[in-house]
């Protein structure tokens, strides 16, 4: 398997995609792409892409398909405003709230109500998961909280509740 | 069985079954909405929701979180909208466990073989 540069790579489809199984060899009936010491070099770009978004080529919406039954949808504002409060509960990482604040400012949300949501899920997740969001959320809203940091230092108790 | 002081014995019951004003005051949090939190009070109940859901909390908490958001005026579409939203984010193994209690919380019988 070696892709072409550029070319997208949806993780949950298994495969590049545009490429076709019949390029890969088939051992014991499973589909095999090679030599997995050999790793092309655009799984690292792949995997950096993973860590640094939101999961680069992981589509946030659900899969186009259609249903033959509706499924529930919230409007834009509040889907993108709940999709928050889980990742805060999930603890994710710093950089994956960048996406998802830039996404519910898109779809309408004012910072007030991206803040409100820390403190919507505040009682639920606890101290622990709020402070580790805060980080996220305030460098998702363009608030450059390292530099408020060092102006608190020296007038700040940090840790009184 | 062994014996467990009464207190104790009652702050456990009141824990497991989610009950809001022990929460509160063991957290120091508020737990019910405040006036100035942001949000309207049905999209914090929606929030709060996902929150559960993602942690993969027990059937007493989603509970109570599908009361708070019926009582806060959301619908039986959004609620599940909430599941459906969170997927991507949490994975499908949280969003099967809550679909579990989702379910009982709203009263809706699954009909699923082998649940009682």
């Amino acid at each position: 398997m070696n892709p072409s540069a550029g070319r997208a790579f949806h993780p949950l489809r298994t495969m590049p995609i545009g490429s076709s199984a019949s390029s890969m060899s088939k051992v014991n009936g499973r589909v095999s792409s090679g030599d997995l010491s050999r790793r092309p070099a655009t799984c690292d770009a792949e995997l950096l892409r993973l860590a640094t978004t939101d999961g680069g080529g992981i589509d946030p919406e659900l899969p186009d398909r259609p249903h033959v039954w509706s499924v529930p949808q919230l409007d834009a504002k509040t889907r993108a405003l709940v999709r928050l409060g889980a990742l805060v509960a999930t603890r994710t990482r710093t950089p994956t709230y960048a996406r998802h604040v830039a996404d519910a400012r898109a779809a309408g949300a004012t910072d007030d109500e991206v803040l409100g949501v820390l403190g919507a899920v505040a009682s639920v997740v606890g101290l622990a998961h709020l402070v580790a969001a805060t980080v996220g959320v305030a460098r998702g809203l363009g608030y450059d909280i390292d530099a408020a940091f060092e102006r608190s230092s020296d007038d700040c108790v940090l840790g009184s509740v | 069985l062994r014996f467990v002081d009464e207190r104790h014995e009652e702050l456990l019951r009141r824990l497991a079954l989610n009950d809001e004003s022990t929460v509160e005051s063991l957290l120091r949090l508020p737990v019910s909405d405040p006036a100035d939190s942001g949000l309207d009070p049905r999209t914090r109940a929606l929030v709060r929701l996902a929150g559960l859901v993602a942690l993969q909390s027990s059937d007493a908490s989603i509970g109570w979180g599908v009361t708070a958001a019926y009582a806060a005026g959301a619908t039986d579409e959004e609620i599940v909208g909430v599941l459906v939203s969170v997927g991507p984010v949490v994975g499908l193994a949280r969003v099967n466990a809550a679909a579990f209690a989702l379910a009982a919380a709203m009263d809706c019988d699954l009909d699923l073989p082998g649940d009682a």
